[in-house]
């Protein structure tokens, strides 16, 4: 495949920044556990639009500075957006073709996915407690922001052209 | 062509199998070794502008809340801070006194002497948003010589402990977490225990009291000093309920917290550190 000439690259790191500030804000009570996962959910769609340059190295790394962010054990959410990265990959040929809201029931799948790596660790490591399955509540809302992250972002990529 | 269009699957396979490796030896080098301490603390502090960005919606309330405070409510509020300082102070008066004849007394016991704790105040900026955890993120960092393990309190009472700082600000574990532990003891009678948090901010937990223990509801826990982390007599908790159960080997004992866990912005970091450093030129001087 040819890769195009890079172009305002600095339009993806932009929006990851906004999504690692949204995920700082904390949601009051109940709220806070279903949260969504802005980050994750900005790393797929940049590594779905523009695959040749977004992957799985760029998302480990995300989630290696979501670990420092999140004082977590380094790797444990880079595991975890790495494995975002690698299914958005394998995927993107078909998931691109779908409209937003069937990509909405791709991204169920994949940020639940993504939950339970991120618990399995969690456990493994002793970072938290969490009781019963309240942990998978993201995967749901995340899912339904997709449709307007997904139209958001794509404007973006349109008006300043990055490729 | 068609197989030239799915190709690069198994090319991604192959890189997520690298990455996982890689991750799994950083996830290794970070539990076994602590050089990555500084790779954490120079992520962290590039990332500090976004935390502080974040606590900004919270210091405009805040602001905004102090500026348009009617006339009415402040002078309530001045003549109640009044009655507080007239009541502390009158405790006050006498406490010259009785830290000589205590010191006095613990030289004829030939106890070691207690010195005074120095404090920062620090200003909570922002609150993990993992509902998992329990940790809150304070704005003092290496610059003002906070250091990991460091006790931090409220007007009240112990709020947790520092485990990660950079050179703007700490993370702090809050004593509600469901990984934090303190040494105690009761104020009453000195009975040592264990209080460590539930992942309930309103609830902590006594670990292995004994059936027989002399532990009442209503009972002041303060911290022992052992373990040598937290500084003797800071309070902890109040006992709030306690159920012996016949045939069990402990009793179950809950605790409230003092410390405003969930309300506190205000926090005192308590310098222990210097305090060794003292003592330490005190024995030498001798």
């Amino acid at each position: 495949m040819e890769i195009p000439k890079a172009n305002n690259l600095w339009v993806p790191y932009a929006t990851l920044v906004l999504a690692i500030l949204l995920s700082t804000f904390g949601l009051p009570g109940w709220a806070a556990y279903a949260a969504p996962e802005w980050v994750a959910l900005v790393v797929i769609y940049w590594v779905l639009a523009i695959p040749y340059r977004f992957g799985i190295l760029f998302a480990f790394l995300v989630g290696v500075v979501m670990d420092v962010h999140g004082g977590k054990p380094l790797g444990m959410q880079g595991v975890a957006m790495a494995f975002v990265a690698f299914t958005a990959l394998a995927l993107h040929q078909r998931i691109r073709i779908y409209p937003p809201v069937q990509q909405a029931g791709m991204i169920l799948l994949i940020i639940g996915a993504y939950l339970v790596i991120k618990q399995a660790l969690r456990a493994l490591f002793g970072a938290g407690f969490a009781p019963g399955g309240l942990y998978l509540l993201p995967a749901l809302s995340s899912a339904l922001l997709w449709p307007l992250i997904y139209l958001t972002l794509r404007g973006l990529r349109i008006r300043y052209r990055v490729k | 062509m068609s197989t030239s269009l799915f190709q690069e699957r198994r090319v991604y396979g192959k890189r997520f199998l690298w990455i996982l490796l890689l991750a799994g030896a950083l996830l290794l080098a970070d539990w076994r070794f602590a050089q990555l301490e500084y790779v954490r603390q120079g992520v962290s502090a590039t990332l500090a502008p976004i935390r502080l960005v974040a606590s900004i919606p919270s210091s405009i309330a805040d602001w905004a809340s102090r500026s348009v405070a009617s006339r009415a409510s402040l002078i309530e509020e001045n003549a109640q801070l009044r009655a507080q300082l007239f009541v502390l102070e009158r405790r006050s008066q006498q406490m010259i006194s009785l830290e000589i004849e205590n010191r006095r007394l613990r030289q004829l016991l030939n106890a070691t002497e207690v010195l005074e704790d120095r404090f920062i105040s620090a200003e909570l900026i922002g609150v993990d948003p993992d509902p998992f955890t329990h940790h809150v993120i304070l704005n003092r960092g290496t610059r003002d010589n906070v250091y990991v393990g460091q006790p931090v309190i409220d007007a009240n009472g112990l709020v947790g402990q520092v485990i990660e700082v950079d050179p703007f600000t700490s993370r702090v574990l809050l004593i509600g977490d469901a990984n934090h532990a303190v040494p105690v003891q009761v104020n009453r009678n000195g009975v040592r225990t264990t209080v460590t948090g539930t992942g309930d901010l309103t609830e902590l937990s006594l670990m292995f009291v004994p059936e027989t223990a002399d532990i009442q509801e209503g009972d002041l826990l303060v911290t022992s000093g052992l373990g040598g982390r937290f500084p003797m007599g800071y309070p902890v908790a109040e006992v709030s309920r306690v159920e012996r159960i016949p045939g069990a080997q402990f009793s179950e004992v809950r605790a409230r917290p003092l410390a405003e866990l969930d309300r506190t912005r205000h926090v005192l970091l308590v310098d222990t550190q210097n305090n060794n450093r003292n003592r330490r030129g005190d024995t030498q001087g001798e």
